[in-house]
């Protein structure tokens, strides 16, 4: 059969608004999310920026305090020159200039911060103490103030330079703040920059999230949309009368459930189908044995009548003439014998009967045909072994019929086993149970069926027996048909055929208890 | 259209919309000369303090240290081999103490200090990389079939030491904010690395024959 083309466009498909529904449903999502975060970060960005603004502020206010703090410790120091030099004017003995460096050593020692003193004269004359060694200028800032010397009187003493230590920690602070200072104005600066890359890290991070679910819902969506693609191409084989089309899902989801159902209702239908053609080949069968056995019956009489009575007028004038007489009489009643006998079997087949089914131990049914048919053969070394069976076991069957089939299973197994001249002839009959069916074993030690005509077997009129009709297995397979149930051939353990008749159980609840017991037992 | 391109138009969207690359270093002259065993490079980058960049300017005024940081990278012409690697570290400020403009360099390991009257000489002095050492001669080869070389610099004025805001936690949340920080950071480019940066390529320079 022609693949059908599929005339959905891939716009249309199940699988792709599957996908578009979870892209649109994950594109909602993020969508929200990134609403609310932007909400968030809008709210944290007001107070930030105004924390920031706030921060500069205060940096602005550290700087105008640090100007006037320099210029206060400018003024301390030339203040300090001022006082240190009225000291040295208001002691000063123009005639003892070797006194200077001892008074500038002196106010040097007074003042820790000071690195160096340096008086000059107007004469020139130049005294100089300092300890640039504990603050050298490479490590220390210096401050340098100067100071004329103006005695009462208007006279001059000359000029006082003093250098002093800036305390390093002032500067260390001040650019620790500046530090602090960059730092804000950069976040003021960099806020749009920042704000824009955290919505870049956002989509890209939303981006990837939705790229994973796409991904996985494509794969979802993929994984579920073949299995109803590869369903509804199996349905539409059915319909186009492809009965051996078969769904084949993987998974163990309710697709895979429903193509396994599908699967099963199809094997059904297949059965049925085979049971229905199988009926009506053995009715017709039987319509023709019945006509045959119908045509051929009814002259039999009237022909063994003739004969006898040929036989009975004859004189007795020509012994010869007897004795011809007599074994052509004999040949005739032989012959219609075997064909009363043949006749039989015809009608035999042509009126199994309607079943008639009731609830039976199945225990009874075998008990029963081992007392009828126990004896098996003439020959004592023939066995015949029926297994046990718990008594509990119920099948509704029809009883009479059932033992039909079990004789007629255990004659063909003899007289199979005979003509392939097994000495002795082994025969088992035992009940398995093999959910969902309950199975009847008919073994035989014969020489078994080939697996080429085991579809065969239970044809009409078809025989592997020279002695054969052909009715037995057909018999036994429409019997077991008009039950609900099956009848297969395969290879038996014992070297022969093995005939096994599954019946289903009934009832459910009693069939489990059964198993259980089986089990048990 | 097929569903195939649909799909990698998709796909390839985030990463158009991320992507922001940075600027390719711009070309600048630069005079170089060879002085005893150095090669030195002089090279003004006045775009680093633009006259118009008021903030920047009263940065300065205020008092605060405002750094310059040059990398110098000398390559090779023609395979991009990187040859050496040097710092140049400026600091410019305002002296209250002295009412006047202070320029240190650290170059090699050691401070220098230059000082000026007026901001503008003191700016142009900080940005001017005058006579820097770029490498030794002896790492270069010279001669007509030698190759030529370049630099690049890369200036940044006050640089910003790497944000560890988000570090040390040891939450799974926090180590996600740390990545997240760091992303953005990456993301948010080369202005996030200091307040003003300047990529520059010099011209190719060649070491002649002794």
């Amino acid at each position: 059969m022609s693949e059908r083309k599929n005339p959905i466009p891939w716009w249309g498909r199940l699988e792709l608004r599957v996908v578009a529904a979870l892209v649109l449903l994950g594109t909602l999502c993020v969508g929200s999310s990134a609403y609310l975060v932007g909400l968030t970060v809008s709210y944290f960005d007001a107070r930030w920026a105004d924390a920031l603004d706030q921060a500069v502020l205060v940096t602005d206010d550290v700087g105008e305090f640090h100007g006037r703090l320099v210029a206060a410790k400018i003024a301390e120091y030339e203040a300090r020159t001022r006082a240190s030099g009225m000291e040295l004017a208001l002691g000063d003995t123009a005639a003892a200039p070797a006194e200077d460096r001892t008074r500038l050593l002196d106010l040097l020692q007074r003042e820790p911060d000071l690195v160096g003193l340096a008086w000059v004269r107007p004469t020139g004359a130049r005294a100089e103490v300092d300890r640039a060694d504990e603050y050298p200028e490479d490590r220390f800032e210096w401050f340098e103030a100067s100071f004329d010397l103006t005695l009462p009187g208007g006279r001059t003493a000359g000029q006082l330079r003093a250098v002093y230590r800036i305390d390093p920690e002032i500067d260390a602070r001040f650019q620790h703040v500046g530090a602090r200072r960059r730092e804000i104005v950069r976040q003021q600066r960099d806020k749009s920059d920042i704000e824009a890359a955290v919505i870049r890290v956002f989509g890209l991070a939303s981006a990837t999230v939705l790229a994973f679910a796409l991904t996985i819902g494509v794969l979802v969506a993929r994984t579920t949309t073949r299995k109803v693609s590869q369903l509804s191409r199996v349905m539409a084989r059915v319909a186009h009368g492809d009965l051996r089309a078969r769904a084949r899902l993987a998974g163990r989801d309710e697709i895979a459930q429903l193509g396994a159902a599908f699967n099963g209702m199809l094997d059904e239908l297949a059965h049925a189908q085979d049971r229905l053609a199988y009926l009506q080949r053995i009715g017709a069968w039987q319509e023709m044995a019945r006509r045959i056995a119908h045509e051929i019956k009814n002259p039999l009489t009237p022909i063994l009548l003739a004969v006898q009575q040929l036989r009975e007028k004859d004189p007795g004038l020509s012994p010869e003439f007897s004795r011809m007489l007599g074994s052509a009489a004999e040949i005739v009643e032989d012959e219609v014998e075997g064909l009363r006998r043949m006749v039989t079997s015809f009608s035999q087949f042509a009126k199994v009967p309607e079943v008639r089914v009731a609830r039976v131990e199945l225990a009874r049914i075998l008990e029963e045909f081992e007392r009828a048919y126990g004896h098996l053969t003439e020959r004592e070394a023939d066995v015949l072994a029926v297994g046990s069976v718990d008594p509990s076991l119920t099948v509704d069957a029809d009883r009479q019929l059932l033992k039909q089939v079990l004789v007629n299973l255990v004659e063909n197994a003899v007289l199979s086993a005979r003509e392939a001249g097994r000495d002795p002839v082994q025969v088992e009959v035992s009940v398995e149970i093999v959910e969902p069916w309950i199975e009847i074993r008919v073994d035989d030690n014969g020489p078994g069926v080939p697996e080429a005509a085991r579809d065969r077997v239970f044809e009409p009129y078809h025989t592997t027996r020279a002695q054969g009709t052909g009715l037995g297995l057909a018999i036994v397979k429409k019997i077991i048909l008009d039950h609900g149930g099956e009848v297969r051939v395969a290879a038996s353990p014992l070297g022969g055929a093995r005939f096994v008749v599954l019946l289903p159980p009934h009832p459910r609840s009693e069939f489990e208890d059964a198993s259980a017991s089986v089990t048990e037992g | 259209m097929r569903r195939r391109d649909l799909l990698r138009g998709f796909v390839a969207m985030p990463v158009v919309a991320v992507a922001r690359p940075n600027m390719p270093p711009v070309k600048l002259v630069a005079t170089f000369e060879e002085v005893g065993s150095s090669v030195l490079m002089t090279l003004s980058l006045p775009t680093l303090f633009r006259k118009y960049d008021k903030d920047a300017l009263e940065s300065i005024d205020s008092g605060f240290d405002t750094s310059l940081h040059f990398t110098l990278k000398v390559w090779q012409h023609g395979k991009n081999r990187l040859i050496e690697t040097r710092e140049v570290l400026v600091r410019i400020r305002r002296d209250p103490w002295k009412k006047r403009y202070v320029v240190s360099t650290r170059e090699g390991g050691e401070w220098s200090k230059r000082t000026f009257t007026d901001r503008e000489s003191a700016v142009a002095a900080a940005v001017k990389l005058d006579r820097v050492r770029i490498a030794a001669a002896a790492a270069l080869e010279r001669g007509e079939d030698a190759p030529d070389y370049f630099v690049t610099v890369f200036a940044q004025r006050n640089p910003l030491e790497p944000a560890d805001d988000f570090a040390g936690s040891t939450s799974a949340q926090g180590r996600d904010l740390e990545w997240f920080g760091r992303l953005v950071d990456v993301l948010a480019g080369e202005r996030a690395l200091a307040e003003e940066t300047v990529h520059v390529r010099t011209n190719r320079f060649y070491l002649v024959s002794r």
